[in-house]
């Protein structure tokens, strides 16, 4: 079977499957409308109480000043929002019902991670949709909205960096004792990535990495936590987010270095450590070892006491607009 | 003679500042000093009748931090300043202005770093109307050094954005970015300096449309050499996106995207991408996702081996139960690609598997098991004089990680496998890496934190005179110690010592491949009354390179600065 019948058989099924799950999914469509949503599709106008009373009723005072001054009480504070919009009952739902069962209000400390998650996107629909965040790698691991954004300020005592900013830490403060308006992040990122992400952190402490630790970067300028943020911090030409820092390197070249240059292949992370290495422009291997892991034949007899690509041999190993040995830029 | 006496003089200040330091830890800590506490600091402890704990004190609007450093660096500056250049002598370090945002609808935030430094950003954000208004703005500078034992000038990094969102709807919004961003990078002979620039600026509409999702954007990018090494090049990309939510258990993302790249005096290249994304939800424990990619790619600028289209396709399935969850996915990936001498098309095809599980052991330890196995079926044909593949035909990782513990201790170990091979050329890499770190609090004022890592590298090849394959991977460890100690209420003092070792057999006897490095940084903050603070850093640094002592620096580096909130 040629490549075009595969294709347009499988197209064929997919949109069989597809139109099966559509089915069935109308019906499903039929059933209420699923927690937490629930709470808010559930309650009548009088469910709402207003923000003043969960403070004044001294029940919430310390949660609802410290929400005072979180970079977050303003958006919730627009009285042109819906009722269900406003105060602490945007994000936690009714709080009448509360009153006469305490459990009945959204707790961000004992639920799950995709309730937490839908409770945030139903104001966040530009950064995400729900399902769209299912398909994060941090919603597939169970990582809740509040494992990295913090809704109520509290002040922290310690660093938590582990020692991980060195240098950066002698020109920006590790801790923030102030809130941070921006993106309401519990910490600045790295400090707060590493806090799960702890052997890449490791690898921003060898001897050659990106500037991370030194606060030049952040991890989110690689990272994009929300795919579908609108308007990414860094684009991403027809290669990989590196040649945005890179450009350089994005070609097209006359003569690429194919299989490595991202046509067909894993594209720079062919060659090179994103974090940190120990060796030299953050490559995989030492010197020729990098060369030779591929161009085996190279090895013994090809110039055995040089680096490929100095003193004037292969320097232009990214790619090529007039050699075809890569030899010139 | 003036060296030696030099050297004498840095010890003995370096020494006094350390007497100095730990003379103030105990008196800061002493008892005598607790009968001196400030009245703010009694009222913090109240009595246990006390309804609630009181409350930090309000954010205050302005905020200074300035203070004077000291490098003393002996040996190679070029690698002390590899990745920034830290303030030498007065400096200010950070100058923060935030608006009273949490009473308003409006909000106001300027911060400046470093602004008498070679190194300093300016960074603002701008809000009204509740957030309904956004207008961020930031401009940054960095100096760094290519570190080689010879001179080069000093490269730079200019960096200029500025960021605008206007809510159309509660649920829809319009975003444009503009980004400048300017290198001028200088290399070690024979590479030739990158004196670079790259414009960029996109408009997006991204929001609720319907029951779904719509994102319409476009994009610009140029980029301009001012060696004229390499052609300047624009592209623009126009991209739609719908996000259809059939119902909250299923939903399905289409996007569409076309790029047209020129490049001076070079034929046009395109590219078309077409993705299909699905998420079903499959009970409330289950679901299943689906994505499909096509990329149609027209390079008619590249003369060798290129590719004309790829595609993906990918299936995953997730289950969770009460205490644990499973996925497995399974991803196909191929490419057309066309042979150096256009005359035939191969289809490589990728093959992946992957499986995660994770969950927890008991109520304080949680275990993740992850990996996957990639193998490359149909592997493209080589035109090249040895014509056996140049691909990686497997490649595997593999992960188990353990975390957990008590509020008083808490730790994590990772052991990581990965593996290349090429079977055609009898080649395999393998590393193993283990990462292991904790943090014990004995007290609530008191933390201690350790963590290792060490990767071990081996590889073999049909090569085996010397210098082997193996010859050139080297293995690495990296420490970290430290503490953190809340000595009272007022003083805190943190410490760090990190040492990395780069164990090479090194057989062309090349710099930076045998490597050692040893950083202690020491931070004393004592903050006085009326939010002012100051702090005392000292950090002796050495790096050595035990093939070209060139390349060794050493420093002992004091930094003393003040911060103020009015």
């Amino acid at each position: 079977m040629n490549v075009q019948k595969r294709w347009l058989c499988l197209s064929a099924v997919a949109l069989a499957l597809l139109a099966a799950v559509t089915v069935v999914a109308e019906k499903e469509q039929q059933k209420a409308t699923p927690y937490p949503l629930s709470l808010f599709a559930k309650a009548t106008p009088d469910d709402y109480m207003g923000e003043k009373d969960c403070a004044e009723a001294g029940c919430h005072y310390p949660h609802a000043d410290n929400f005072n001054r979180s970079p977050h009480a303003p958006f919730v504070r627009n009285p042109k929002l819906p009722v269900d919009k406003q105060g602490c009952e945007a994000c936690h739902g009714p709080a009448n019902p509360h009153l006469e069962d305490p459990s009945k209000i959204f707790s961000y400390s004992q639920s799950k991670p995709a309730d937490i998650a839908a409770m945030c996107l139903r104001c966040h629909a530009d950064t995400m949709r729900l399902s769209q965040w299912h398909r994060t790698q941090h919603g597939k691991a169970d990582v809740a909205c509040t494992a990295c954004h913090q809704i109520h300020w509290q002040p922290h005592k310690e660093p938590p960096a582990r020692g991980l900013i060195n240098l950066g830490s002698l020109r920006s403060p590790q801790t923030e004792k102030e809130p941070q308006p921006r993106r309401l992040l519990k910490f600045d990122d790295p400090i707060l990535c590493s806090q799960c992400h702890q052997r890449q952190a490791n690898e921003f402490r060898l001897n050659f990495h990106h500037p991370v630790p030194e606060r030049r970067l952040e991890c989110s300028e690689c990272h994009e936590p929300h795919p579908s943020k609108a308007a990414q911090k860094r684009f991403r030409p027809i290669k990989e987010m590196c040649v945005s820092c890179h450009p350089d390197k994005a070609g097209p070249f006359t003569y690429e270095h194919d299989p490595v240059a991202g046509w067909s292949g894993e594209g720079c992370t062919e060659c090179h450590r994103a974090h940190g290495s120990q060796n030299p422009k953050l490559l995989n291997a030492f010197s020729r070892g990098l060369c030779t892991q591929c161009h085996t034949d190279k090895s013994a007899t090809h110039y055995p006491g040089r680096t490929c690509w100095m003193v004037g041999c292969h320097a232009a190993v990214h790619g090529s607009n007039s050699d075809a040995l890569l030899r010139r830029p | 003679m003036d060296d030696k006496r030099g050297a004498i003089t840095r010890r003995l200040a370096y020494a006094l500042l350390t007497s100095g330091l730990l003379i103030w830890c105990l008196c800061v800590a002493s008892p005598a000093h607790a009968q001196v506490t400030p009245p703010s600091e009694q009222e913090t402890q109240a009595p246990p009748e006390a309804p609630e704990a009181p409350l930090p004190p309000p954010p205050k609007p302005v905020s200074i931090d300035f203070g004077w450093s000291w490098w003393n660096v002996d040996g190679n500056l070029a690698k002390f300043r590899q990745y920034a250049t830290p303030p030498n002598g007065r400096f200010i370090r950070e100058l923060r202005y935030i608006s009273p945002f949490w009473r308003t609808g409006d909000n106001l935030r300027l911060q400046l770093w470093s602004p008498t430094e070679d190194d300093y950003r300016l960074e603002s954000n701008l809000s009204f109307g509740f957030g309904t208004t956004r207008i961020e703005a930031w401009t940054t500078r960095n100096r760094f050094i290519t570190p080689v034992p010879d001179i080069l000038p000093t490269s730079e990094r200019s960096v200029t954005e500025s960021f605008f969102k206007q809510s159309l709807t509660p649920d829809f919004a319009v975003f444009v970015r503009y980004r400048q961003d300017g290198q001028n990078h200088y290399l070690e002979s024979p590479r030739t300096p990158l004196l670079q620039n790259t414009r960029y600026w996109d408009a997006v509409a991204e929001g609720k449309l319907g029951n779904g999702q719509l994102s319409i954007g476009y994009t610009d990018w140029r980029y301009f050499d001012r060696t004229n090494t390499f052609p300047d090049t624009s592209m623009e990309r126009w991209h739609a996106r719908y996000l259809w939510e059939i119902n909250p258990s299923l939903a399905v993302e289409g996007t569409f995207a076309r790029m047209d790249l020129r490049q001076q005096n070079r034929p046009s290249s395109k590219m078309e991408t077409l993705n299909l994304a699905s998420d079903l939800m499959l009970g409330t424990a289950t679901e299943l996702a689906l994505s499909f990619r096509q990329d149609k790619i027209a390079l008619p600028v590249v003369q060798n081996a290129t590719v004309q289209e790829r595609r993906s396709t990918s299936a995953l399935l997730i289950h969770r139960w009460s205490q644990w969850s499973l996925q497995v996915g399974v991803r196909e990936r191929e490419a057309e690609r066309v042979r150096a001498d256009r005359s035939f098309v191969d289809v490589p095809r990728w093959w992946t598997v992957e499986g995660r599980l994770w969950g927890r052991l008991s109520k304080q330890l949680r275990l993740t098991v992850r990996g996957w196995d990639e193998r490359l079926n149909d592997p493209p044909a080589m035109l090249t004089a040895d014509p056996r593949s140049l691909y990686w035909d497997n490649r595997r990782f593999a992960q188990v990680k353990l975390d957990g513990g008590t509020p008083a201790f808490n730790g994590y170990i990772t052991y990581t496998y990965r593996r290349w091979a090429n079977g055609a050329r009898a080649v395999a890499l393998n590393l193993n890496g283990i990462t292991l770190g904790g943090t014990w609090t004995p007290r609530d004022d008191f933390s201690l934190f350790a963590e290792y890592s060490s990767e071990a590298w081996t590889a073999r090849s049909e090569v085996t005179q010397s210098p082997t394959l193996d010859n050139f991977v080297p293995n690495s460890r990296v420490s970290t110690v430290g503490f953190n100690w809340n000595i009272n209420s007022r003083a805190t003092i943190s410490a760090s010592y990190t040492n990395f070792v780069t164990d090479n057999d090194n057989p062309l006897l090349l710099r930076d491949g045998n490597t050692e490095g040893r950083f202690f940084t020491a931070n004393l903050s004592y903050r006085l009354p009326s939010d002012y603070e100051m702090t005392l850093t000292i950090a002796p640094w050495s790096y050595r390179d035990e093939v070209v002592s060139l390349m060794d620096y050493d420093t002992h580096l004091v930094l003393l600065s003040l911060s103020g909130r009015f």
